[in-house]
């Protein structure tokens, strides 16, 4: 059998694994835009700030491609998917597949801003991202980053440990809208000031003013200005789903697929930030765009792919982020509160916070700030979709482990391999 | 391939296999030098001061816990400890793939790799893993430490806990075909 697999990225990576762990004998060839070896987005924050050594960035050793016998096209770009011919095409030739596993994930969304075509600005997305900000770093006095997620905050740290004055614009009244709720929030905007990190929320870019092709000031809608030497643009990624919608694929928001990860054409998988799968607590599908379920993913469509059948069943939304000296892990939605019970439990001096939110006696959503451990007993109650009804005055005592869950389910937890 | 499992049926909670763990761990190998002498201290369920690792370098105990936790709930106690998973959620989970499957079938972390995202702790379904304050390698970050969790005591035939336990409540058991 022959795999094709377009990204090298979590999803690829898991693929390439489960695909050589049932099958000795495929042929697998990993194509990719980028050049290099396999490494983490979400390592190159640490990166900029060189926290850590490059080493450090890369997901498997050297010789990993080596060891999986995997044919690579690095630094090459799919132009087109040709499902009729079971091709993919590069420009220059076509590679021939039985299995395609589309592992694109996303691109950063740029939104129309005032003066950007006149400037040079930053994505932080990719090592090379990284590479080239550093590099651009050199001098600079004023960076302004434009959106406080998750990405933008980390990269907004980065800087702000390099020496440069960091501000971050963020449209939503509060940082990190999409992952944390209010308190949550609250938390991290305190520690980020406490960083000297100014925070611009409820707040956008309205005109970006510029000298030679460069920034030196923006004009936020609330009428102020910042100044501004260096622009990092983070609003948010997109799914990658051009080359899936060109090749008559079913595309969403992301690429659509099945508990098995395949998509709408026959032996073509999707799987990572570009695939739009089953998400668990609502039961419809979504882009979940974090490592564990991007590597999740790309096991799954490995094996399906090398003909081992295999369910998913279905993502759950997580995440552990650190900022200043507060760690956060957070499970499913936590600002959905509507029709549900809200359990909390809190500690002020030692920042502490825990929220619980039970819809129908399962667990929708859950976060955990700075007392994080044990936090993914509560991964395993909401994933199985656990009535937590009988034990919930425990979930959220800083005793609480598996001990208080019912008999049967710790029997399934620590009686048998897992 | 060989587990550990608990027998909560069995348990009395009298926390040695916590003891033995850390000994086994330890410089010396022995238990009032490793508390004494090292400075070793047990990680109990509600001892959270000294799971966080700035709190435990705050409170200066930063040296590494116990890798087994013994739980509990009214006179209901089982010792827990890693899966050694097949499909390990911590791997899928780990930001920097410093965690990975041994050819043995145990789940090991790079030590010096680990960059402390807590990604990990965050994946684990058992609540098997915590944070080793005793090592970073992004000093950077307050409270960073490394992924702390059973090793099946590479040293020994049948792991301390195991060897340590009483009333048998802990077994070293191959149950995959079971
Ligand atoms: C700065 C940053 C920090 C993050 N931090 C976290 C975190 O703390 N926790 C977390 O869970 N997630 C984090 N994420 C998200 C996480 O990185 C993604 O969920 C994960 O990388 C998704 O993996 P993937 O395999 O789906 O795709 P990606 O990592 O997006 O990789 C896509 C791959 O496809 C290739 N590709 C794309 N188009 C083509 C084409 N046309 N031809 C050939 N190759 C192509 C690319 O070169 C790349 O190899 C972070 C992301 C960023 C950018």
């Amino acid at each position: 059998m022959n795999h094709v697999i377009i990204g090298n990225s979590f999803a690829a990576l898991f693929a390439v694994e489960a695909i050589r762990r049932t099958d000795q004998d495929a042929e697998i060839t990993v194509i990719s835009r980028e050049p290099q070896h396999v490494y983490s987005r979400a390592m190159i924050h640490e990166m900029l700030a060189g926290m850590v050594r490059e080493p450090m960035v890369y997901l498997r050793d050297w010789d990993f491609y080596k060891r999986m016998r995997v044919r690579t096209m690095l630094g090459r770009t799919v132009t087109r998917i040709n499902p009729g011919l079971h091709t993919v095409s590069t420009g220059e030739d076509e590679t021939p597949y039985d299995r395609l596993l589309i592992a694109t994930g996303g691109k950063p969304f740029v939104p129309p801003l005032n003066g950007l075509q006149d400037v040079a600005y930053h994505s932080f997305i990719t090592l090379e991202d990284a590479k080239k900000l550093k590099a651009a770093c050199e001098g600079r006095r004023n960076a302004v980053v434009l959106g406080a997620g998750l990405i933008g905050l980390q990269c907004a740290e980065a800087l702000r440990h390099m020496g440069l004055d960091v501000a971050v614009v963020e449209m939503a009244d509060t940082v990190l809208p999409m992952a944390l709720d209010t308190e949550s929030s609250q938390t991290i905007a305190k520690e980020l000031a406490d960083e000297g990190i100014a925070v611009h929320t409820g707040d956008t870019i309205d005109l970006i003013i510029s000298s030679d092709g460069h920034p030196t000031e923006c004009k936020l809608r609330s009428g102020g200005t910042i100044p501004c030497d260096l622009l990092v643009i983070a609003v948010g990624v997109r799914p990658n789903i051009d080359l899936a919608k060109d090749a008559g694929i079913t595309t969403d928001r992301g690429i659509v697929v099945n508990e098995h990860m395949e998509t709408s054409a026959e032996h073509i998988y999707a799987a990572g930030d570009c695939a739009q799968g089953p998400e668990i607590v609502t039961g419809i599908t979504m882009p979940i765009p974090v490592i564990p379920v991007a590597s999740t993913q790309g096991m799954i469509a490995g094996y399906n792919m090398a003909g081992k059948r295999r369910r998913y069943g279905g993502a759950l939304a997580l995440n552990a982020m650190q900022f200043g000296g507060v760690q956060v892990i957070s499970y499913g939605f936590v600002k959905d509160e509507r029709d549900g019970e809200v359990l909390k439990y809190v500690d002020p001096p030692r920042k502490i916070y825990r929220k619980v939110i039970i819809k129908n006696g399962r667990i929708t959503g859950a976060i955990f700030v700075k007392d994080v451990d044990r936090a993914g007993i509560f991964r395993h109650l909401m994933e199985k979709r656990i009535d937590v009804t009988p034990f919930k005055e425990h979930l959220l005592s800083p005793h609480f482990g598996v001990a208080h869950l019912p008999a049967e389910i710790r029997a399934d937890m620590f009686t048998r391999p897992q | 391939m060989k587990r550990v499992y608990p027998r909560e049926e069995r348990c009395i909670n009298c926390h040695l296999c916590e003891v033995a763990c850390i000994v086994e761990h330890s410089e010396t190998k022995l238990p009032s030098a490793a508390y004494h002498v090292e400075g070793l201290r047990f990680n109990r369920e509600d001892s959270r001061t000294i799971c966080d690792p700035a709190e435990a370098r705050a409170a200066g105990v930063p040296k590494p816990l116990n890798r087994t936790l013994v739980q509990t709930a009214g006179y209901l106690s089982l010792s827990t400890n890693c899966r050694h998973c097949e499909e390990p959620d911590c791997v899928l989970a780990c930001k920097n793939g410093s965690l990975y499957v041994a050819e043995d079938g145990r789940v090991l972390v790079q030590e010096d790799k680990c960059v402390g995202c807590w990604m990990c702790v965050m994946a684990c379904r058992y609540g098997a893993i915590s944070r080793n304050p005793a090592r970073s390698n992004v000093p950077a970050v307050a409270f960073n430490g490394i992924n702390h969790h059973c090793d099946l005591c590479p040293e020994r035939e049948l792991p301390a806990c195991v060897w340590v336990c009483p009333t048998n409540a802990l077994v070293f058991e191959d149950r995959d075909d079971q």
